[in-house]
């Protein structure tokens, strides 16, 4: 596996919507990387006609009726946002000039 | 006489106390109270407690219990003849667990201020049986950790020596069954976080089975490996709490459909004729010494009981902790993406625009392990990266249920240690998370395999607990709990931080 460089961090932070300090990339990058190395010996392994598993018990597809039901109060709703408007959230401008 | 203190009574033993009427909740909830007094700004156990609240919750169930009617003859009798068991009992769980109206920080800076609007299922069930909330317990940020070093509030410390580390992500759990704050304690456990803590603290650690005890209310990290289970002093309380907080629940879509089980009959069996495997691969290199040592013990003990123990090999064990350092990330990076500073938690100030506030409250909110994994598990979904890591690692999943399900049709349970070494020092691993990750070793490949585990203490090195790891299939849960308590009887460990004064 080759190795993560700054850039790569900095795309990753982004797509993560993450803000990493200039002065924080290097540790980043040095910890990234040890922890890639490592993980990346999974490949290794002969896995081939190996099919992935997604999840350890074999649930799948659980249905139910589309009934209508109680649901919260647009108070509870907004209870615990930072920011609200009458019973809206409130938010920055979305669309940027 | 002095009265014995109550704090250090088992569940079981205040739960038959108070169903004979001999003493009563608020006594019980009075002197947990007392203890916490004693020893909480010390240890730290708790991010937050009402114990108000509790003694309010306690006053109100022995009037429930103590209501008395007129029979024939104008004699009085209790209305309730039969207490159901844990009924005034108290319970502190682990602070990623939903309470309604009660702070639920997940040991994080962007859930500082969240309280949530309903309960979890397993505060439901608990409400249901009268148990009583002692608090809410510190825990690594999101459950990534192994120390409560990463809580964005403060460490726990081990009761056994303060020193050092309680294990994590549920330390103050851990830390706070092991010291008396209360007698039995709800912890997660996505890759160890119930067990490791478990055993760095001398106290017994159960992982569920996936699916047996419901999730909703469970705040996410890995959801395909998460599971909510007890923390307690001993195996029989163990049982009694599982026997509470498991059941199908509709809530939760990877809930399991399957009768209810009561796991304290099955600490009347005994374990003659048991077959017990020794994994090779996690008793070899970067396992101590002394830890390997208490394990042999420990196989002694279970050949003097009538078990036959025989060492087995899973090859695939070898890249469980590699598998899981891509699968959890990936999972959590995807869960985390939810804390966006709208509907509920931390939303930086001063933001320009709606895509700077995401960046700026997610890196004011989050703390660095947590940044770590999100960033590692974006790159391994990232395009031209996921086959390599993603796709490969959940192969490799495969490859370890299928070792486990192999040897379970030989063994009936498998041992090994809980975790390498035991409590290591506070500030030891935590600018090398590698070296940090090793300390799950031993208890990651239960998590990918999705079956349940038990850890009990088996020893003391340097007076710091080690901790025996009993592993069994699918829905097992009963198999472990027999084994466990056939040898916690024999070897009849000592919880010292009980009877410390600090």
């Amino acid at each position: 596996m080759e190795e993560i460089s700054k850039k790569d961090v900095k795309h990753v932070a982004k797509l993560a919507e993450l803000d990493i300090r200039e002065d924080e990339i290097d540790r980043f990058v040095d910890q990234l990387n040890i922890v890639l190395k490592h993980a990346g010996k999974i490949n290794e392994i002969d896995t081939t006609g190996v099919e992935p598993t997604s999840h350890a018990t074999n649930i799948i597809n659980i249905f139910r009726d589309d009934i209508v039901k109680k649901c919260i109060s647009k108070k509870d709703a907004l209870l615990n946002s930072p920011k609200t408007i009458e019973d809206l959230f409130e938010v920055p401008l979305i669309i940027e000039e | 006489m002095v009265k014995e203190r109550l704090y250090k009574l088992s569940a079981k033993e205040l739960s038959d106390l108070i169903s004979k009427r001999e003493i009563s909740s608020y006594e019980t909830v009075k002197d947990i109270a007392e203890r916490m007094e004693e020893v909480e700004t010390i240890i730290k156990s708790y991010i937050t407690t009402d114990i108000y609240k509790a003694i309010a919750a306690a006053r109100k169930i022995d009037k429930f219990i103590y209501k008395k009617k007129r029979i024939r003859g104008g004699k009085f009798i209790y209305k309730t003849q039969k207490i159901e068991p844990l009924t005034g009992i108290p319970v502190a769980v682990k602070d990623n667990i939903t309470t309604k109206g009660i702070h639920t920080t997940c040991g994080s800076n962007i859930l500082g201020n969240y309280k949530p609007i309903y309960d979890a299922t397993v505060i439901n069930k608990m409400k249901e049986s009268n148990m009583i909330l002692t608090g809410k317990t510190n825990m690594d940020e999101f459950a990534m950790g192994s120390s409560t070093e990463n809580s964005s509030f403060w460490t726990t410390h081990n009761p056994w020596n303060l020193s050092n580390v309680p294990g994590g992500s549920s330390g103050g759990s851990a830390a706070a069954v092991a010291v008396g704050e209360t007698p039995l304690a709800l912890g997660t456990d996505t890759g160890g976080s119930i067990r490791q803590p478990a055993a760095l603290c001398g106290v017994v650690g159960l992982k569920p089975t996936y699916g047996l005890v419901s999730r909703f209310g469970l705040i996410a990290f890995a959801s395909s490996l998460d599971q909510i289970g007890p923390i307690t002093r001993n195996v029989q309380d163990c049982a009694l709490l599982l026997n509470i907080i498991t059941g199908h629940d509709r809530l939760d879509s990877t809930s399991v459909f399957k009768d209810k089980e009561d796991y304290t009959e099955y600490l009347r069996e005994d374990i003659s004729g048991l077959k017990i495997g020794i994994i090779k691969e996690l008793m070899g290199e970067g396992i101590s010494n002394y830890v390997k040592g208490a394990v042999y013990k420990a196989i002694d003990i279970f050949s003097s009981l009538g078990a036959s123990c025989e060492e087995i090999s899973l090859p695939s064990l070898k890249f469980a902790l590699h598998a899981y350092y891509i699968i959890a990330p990936a999972e959590a990076s995807s869960n985390l993406a939810r804390y966006d500073g709208i509907r509920y938690g931390l939303r930086a100030k001063k933001v320009k625009s709606f895509r700077n506030m995401y960046k700026k409250t997610r890196s004011q909110g989050f703390g660095d392990e947590v940044k770590r994994r999100i960033m590692l598990g974006t790159y391994a979904l990232s395009r031209g990266y996921y086959e390599a890591y993603y796709l490969q690692a959940q192969k490799v999943r495969t490859l370890i249920i299928n070792d486990f399900k192999k040897v379970f049709k030989k063994f009936d349970v498998l041992i090994s240690p809980t975790t390498p070494s035991v409590a290591f020092k506070i500030g030891e691993k935590v600018e090398d998370p590698l070296t940090m990750y090793l300390s799950d070793i031993c208890t990651i490949p239960v998590n990918l395999a999705g079956i349940p585990a038990i850890s009990i203490p088996c020893g003391l090195e340097n007076n710091l607990p080690i901790g025996l790891q009993i592993i069994a299939a699918h829905f097992k849960e009963g198999l472990l709990i027999k084994t466990a308590y056939n040898f916690e009887k024999k070897f009849n460990f000592k919880l010292k931080p009980l009877y410390r004064k600090f």
